[in-house]
């Protein structure tokens, strides 16, 4: 017997001076393997052509569709029914302007995080068109693609108390970019550079250490690590003992 | 930052000005931690002496008056009891809604932006508790309590110590007996509360300061990286051990039960 599914969906229109907000119930018969992905699909052709949600790749890689699933920030494409009891809560995530329903704008958000990071290389090498490019050691690229990897779907800012509530707090995925250019040797910022940016209450230490971004981060990077480093670190430049140490390893995953 | 410093040098010295400080005050409230929570492991020892019976509870309490052992460590424990205490609250949130907020972080969607209806927000409540998020509500909470009990154990301790320092009244400092009477008289709820709420705040902060300053580096000499998980258990254990012997200590004094270790100080002379 296949279950019979209650999506209890968010709905709220802000562009329309008439909507509520509220929550409506949708029911679904589940089907083998079904998603949330197909699920909300499903409802759109056939019960709510006019619900707002978002997807792109529907595996995981694009960061669009990260939602409050149960109360949980994540995910849909990623998240199977049946991981989930009969009633599925869904809502737009928290900390992002609301866009319509479950779509919410995380672009402006990155993109302001981004320009306080300076998300970017910084050196003062001219770039030479005609040479070849210069080689990286295999363990640092590793190193770096391991911070590189997220995705901006924004779950570790929803799930954050700290961000929640600090509209100028950098996030544990803005701590994570710093931590992924401390890492570059092309980057020519040392640690004095960075201290400023991250040894505040909107960088590392306006963080509580509550660890949700650690347990939500759909692909599982090592927040809090980076974190504990980048503590550690800046405790040292402040005491005085930093180094030139511009594009220094974090050692933190091996 | 709604610093009114316009000139762009001016501006980098004052961020990094408040880096600084900013540093320094988390840096000072984990610090506070830190001591408070080893200070309160040896404490405990100490106290637990009550296990042995009188005789050793008083050997000990005499040796640390006798020496001055007791008065500087009062003092200083005092003095970074309430130093943590205001570098630590500084992370509560000032406003009661962003205290409501984390605690119901839950409630996705605040109320003043999308208005949402209080049914809904109940639904959304019971499904999203996150335990780290919680513990540090309760580490919040315990901490209120211990400012409050621990402050008034400090305040009768120190008049003991007082009187005896200065022979004042009887001048008995801090003895067994006296220490039993208080307890059975009452006090045992106190310390009850006291003990519970600082094993509980010392845990959660000791798990925390962990994770958050220690969390991949090697530890010397074992040469493995500290987990979160090798911090939990750690936790655990030193809670419970704590725990236990501060409520048989509390029995103790309240007269439930015999010291047990009353034999290791009975000599054939008794
Ligand atoms: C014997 C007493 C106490 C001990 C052993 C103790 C221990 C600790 C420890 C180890 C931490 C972790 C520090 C960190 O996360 O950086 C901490 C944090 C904290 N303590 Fe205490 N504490 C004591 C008393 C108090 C008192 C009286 C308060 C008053 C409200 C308090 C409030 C807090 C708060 C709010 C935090 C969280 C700070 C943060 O998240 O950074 N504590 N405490
Ligand atoms: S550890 Fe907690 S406070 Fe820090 S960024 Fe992650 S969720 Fe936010
Ligand atoms: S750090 Fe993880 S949770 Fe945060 S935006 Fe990146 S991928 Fe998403
Ligand atoms: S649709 Fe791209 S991550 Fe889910």
């Amino acid at each position: 017997m296949p279950r019979e599914l209650t999506l209890k969906i968010f709905r709220y229109d802000p562009s329309d001076p008439e909507s509520k907000p509220c929550f409506v119930e949708y029911k679904m018969e589940e089907t083998p393997r079904l998603n949330l992905f197909v699920a909300l699909h499903r409802i759109r052709e056939n019960q709510a052509p006019d619900l707002q949600f978002d997807f792109v790749c529907r595996a995981g890689v694009c960061g669009s569709c990260g939602m409050m699933i149960n109360g949980r920030p994540t995910l849909a494409c990623r998240t199977l029914t049946a991981e989930l009891p009969e009633t599925i809560t869904l809502a737009p995530m928290p900390a992002f302007k609301l866009i319509g329903d479950l779509s919410v704008d995380t672009g402006t958000w990155f993109r302001g995080m981004s320009e306080r990071v300076e998300s970017w290389i910084h050196t003062k090498t001219e770039f030479d068109p005609e040479a070849e490019e210069e080689r990286m050691d295999d363990g640092t690229a590793q190193k770096i693609y391991e911070l590189e990897r997220c995705i901006e779907c924004g779950c570790c800012v929803a799930g954050c108390a700290t961000a929640n509530i600090r509209e100028d707090f950098l996030g544990a995925t803005g701590l994570n970019r710093i931590g992924r250019f401390m890492l570059d040797p092309r980057d020519e910022r040392d640690s004095k550079d960075w201290f400023e940016l991250v040894s505040t209450d909107e960088g590392v230490f306006g963080c509580m250490g509550l660890m949700a971004c650690d347990d939500v981060c759909p692909k599982e990077l090592p927040l809090l690590e980076v974190f504990a480093y980048m503590r550690r670190r800046m405790s040292q430049v402040a005491a005085g003992r930093a180094k030139d140490d511009a594009g220094t390893s974090l050692p933190v995953i091996n | 930052m709604s610093k009114e410093v316009t000139h762009p040098e001016g501006e980098l010295m004052a961020s990094k000005e408040q880096a600084k400080r900013q540093w320094k005050l988390d840096a000072i409230s984990t610090g506070t931690g830190v001591f408070l929570a080893i200070f309160m492991w040896g404490h405990m020892f100490f106290v637990s002496s009550i296990l042995t019976g009188e005789r050793g509870f008083n050997w000990i309490s005499d040796l640390f008056e006798h020496y001055w052992l007791a008065q500087p460590t009062l003092i200083l424990v005092t003095i970074v009891f309430f130093v943590h205490f205001v570098t630590a609250s500084r992370k509560i949130p000032g406003k009661l809604a962003e205290r409501k907020r984390i605690k119901k972080l839950g409630d996705d969607i605040s109320k003043s932006q999308w208005n949402i209806s209080d049914e809904d927000r109940e639904e959304l409540e019971k499904v999203r508790p996150h335990k780290e998020t919680s513990l540090w509500i309760w580490q919040v909470r315990s901490g209120m309590i211990i400012l409050a009990l621990g402050s008034i154990h400090l305040f009768v301790v120190m008049a003991d110590v007082v009187q005896r320092t200065f022979k004042l009244g009887e001048g008995l400092g801090i003895n067994a007996a006296e220490t039993m009477a208080r307890v059975q008289g009452g006090m045992w709820i106190l310390y009850a509360v006291l003990l519970y709420a600082v094993e509980v705040h010392a845990g959660i902060g000791l798990y925390r300061v962990t994770v958050k300053w220690g969390l991949g580096a090697r530890i010397p000499i074992i040469g493995s990286r500290i987990t979160r998980k090798m911090a939990h258990q750690m936790e655990r254990i030193v809670l419970w051990f704590f725990l236990i012997i501060g409520f048989v200590t509390l029995l103790v004094m309240a007269g439930v039960i015999e010291p047990p270790l009353e034999f290791l100080l009975t000599t054939d002379a008794d």
